[in-house]
């Protein structure tokens, strides 16, 4: 069974820069066992290349060009690809 | 699904893209200054003064605003790596520097034989950056519009560069034969359509949307205008060695098309999704109503007013993307670097001063539509516009000053 919990943050309908400064404050206050669930318009590139230089984990699904899911975690227990396969239309 | 296989490491240091914008409020303080001091000299395109000022305009502001966007932009838009970013840059921005000052110097001193010198000084900038920039991008997989876009402002560049050479020697030999006017109008042409527009066009097709929740540009138009924008300019500077009395026509349709795409981005800005405005969005809007004025003044006959115009929007749009990718720059490499203390993007600079600016910048605007009933305007335009670089040039060193305080306090 699933036990993690998570964060779900919708940047869809924010402007610049809110999606990636509040991603941001997510991350830094994300506790093991937890992960941040994005959702966002498209790939926010910039916010991946913070967590590859801060050691979170994370995977993303493309499920239309204006529609991404992003899950991020820094607990390495967390199994973040298979929470990507599921996330669908929202 | 993916965490590997696509190169994340894709932001520029910071160093690279700051150079540039911190030098644009320098030649804006000397723009002012030029105004101040040669107004009476400033209503004819062909005046040493105005050919001083517009090369403080296209050069020493545009010209370092467009490299240093292009440096943030290619890897980050396009995916396009530059390698040595860093020496690249500041090998560019020196002789760009340089080359410009001189330039400017040779005209408002009506020393045109050092055009000889300066011409190929900035040439060489240009033409370098234009060079090693389309290596990369004729590299890239996917070319998006704005890969096209930046593709075409860069060989519109050096098109620019090309015509430019040729002026320089005419002017240095002092024998401006039959082929100088139709260097001229390609020149002028190529480096404010082909290189500086299309360029804007290409970031307003991707960071329109993607910055202010706007809907997207219709299909039609991110595939189609750029290149047709290309195509007229190319167009046109063949008309103007080949068959000049074609060029009128070709300008029209060059104006036509203007207009259709700041009116398009006006009302694309009007479809926000949030109600309130902050400065950038207002100096977008800025920018692409006084361009379809300045397209409606060029078909009216009215060429100053309309060159005046032309310098007004491209700065308006410059001054926006400035305090976009600026704060977004010190933002970044210091939450890459895992600083605790990073400030909000809206602390780097604060929302208030770039206001102010915005305010002032109005102020500027509306002394210069003044000018064709009372010259002396042009004088209170000058000093406000002297005002509004001091307050810029403060804003972008507060956040280069935020970045250096704060860089080595990261945990990593």
């Amino acid at each position: 069974m699933n036990t993690a919990r998570e964060i779900r943050f919708d940047a869809r309908e924010l402007e610049h820069p809110k999606p990636l400064e509040e991603a941001v404050w997510h991350l830094r206050r994300l506790e093991t066992g937890q992960y941040l669930h994005m959702i966002h318009r498209r790939c926010p590139y910039p916010l991946l290349e913070i967590c590859d230089k801060n050691g979170y984990r994370y995977a993303v699904r493309e499920i239309r060009t204006d529609l991404w899911h992003l899950f991020f975690t820094k607990d390495e227990n967390l199994p973040l690809d298979e929470l990507a396969r599921e996330a669908g239309d929202v | 699904m993916f965490n590997a296989g696509l190169s994340l490491d894709q932001a520029p240091p910071l160093g690279v893209v700051l150079r540039f914008f911190l030098t644009l409020p320098l030649f804006g303080f000397i723009a002012a200054v030029c105004m101040i001091a040669s107004y009476t000299d400033l209503g004819n395109t062909g005046t040493p003064a105005f050919l001083a000022l517009t090369h403080l305009v296209v050069l020493g502001i545009a010209a370092q605003a467009m490299s240093g966007a292009l440096f943030q932009m290619l890897p980050v838009l396009a995916g396009a790596v530059i390698d040595h970013p860093y020496r690249r840059a500041r090998r560019i921005h020196a002789l760009l520097t340089l080359g410009s000052v001189l330039l400017v110097f040779s005209f408002a001193s009506e020393r045109f034989d050092l055009l000889g010198i300066a011409a190929p000084l900035t040439a060489a900038a240009l033409g370098f950056m234009a060079v090693v920039m389309l290596n990369r991008l004729l590299r890239v997989a996917n070319k998006t519009a704005s890969v096209t876009g930046m593709i075409l402002a860069l060989v519109a560049l050096l098109g620019a560069l090309i015509a430019a050479l040729a002026m320089g020697f005419f002017y240095a030999t002092g024998d401006l034969g039959s082929l100088f006017s139709a260097f001229k109008a390609a020149h002028i042409r190529l480096m404010l359509l082909g290189w500086i527009l299309t360029l804007i066009v290409a970031v307003a097709l991707q960071v329109v949307e993607m910055f202010y929740v706007t809907p997207p540009y219709p299909k039609a138009v991110q595939r189609f205008f750029l290149p047709l924008l290309f195509i007229l300019l190319i167009a046109d500077t063949a008309g103007a060695f080949l068959l000049p009395s074609a060029v009128p026509a070709i300008d029209t349709l060059l104006a036509l098309t203007v207009t259709a795409f700041a009116a398009l981005t006006l009302r694309r800005l009007s479809q926000r999704k949030r109600p309130l405005a902050d400065a950038t969005v207002w100096l977008w809007r800025t920018g692409m109503g006084v361009l379809l004025l300045a397209a409606v003044l060029f078909l009216a006959g009215e060429t100053v007013a309309a060159a005046y115009a032309l310098g007004y929007a491209i700065l308006s749009v410059i001054y926006a993307m400035s305090y976009k990718i600026v704060p977004f720059l010190v933002w970044f490499h210091l939450n890459a670097k895992g600083v605790m203390e990073c400030p909000m993007m809206g602390d780097v600079v604060p929302a208030r001063r770039a206001r102010y600016h915005l305010q002032l910048f109005w102020a500027v605007g509306v002394f210069l539509a003044a000018v064709p009933f009372a010259a002396e305007t042009l004088i209170a335009a000058g000093m406000l516009f002297g005002m509004l670089n001091l307050l810029y040039g403060y804003n972008l060193l507060h956040a280069a000053v935020l970045y250096f305080k704060l860089k080595d306090k990261g945990i990593l």
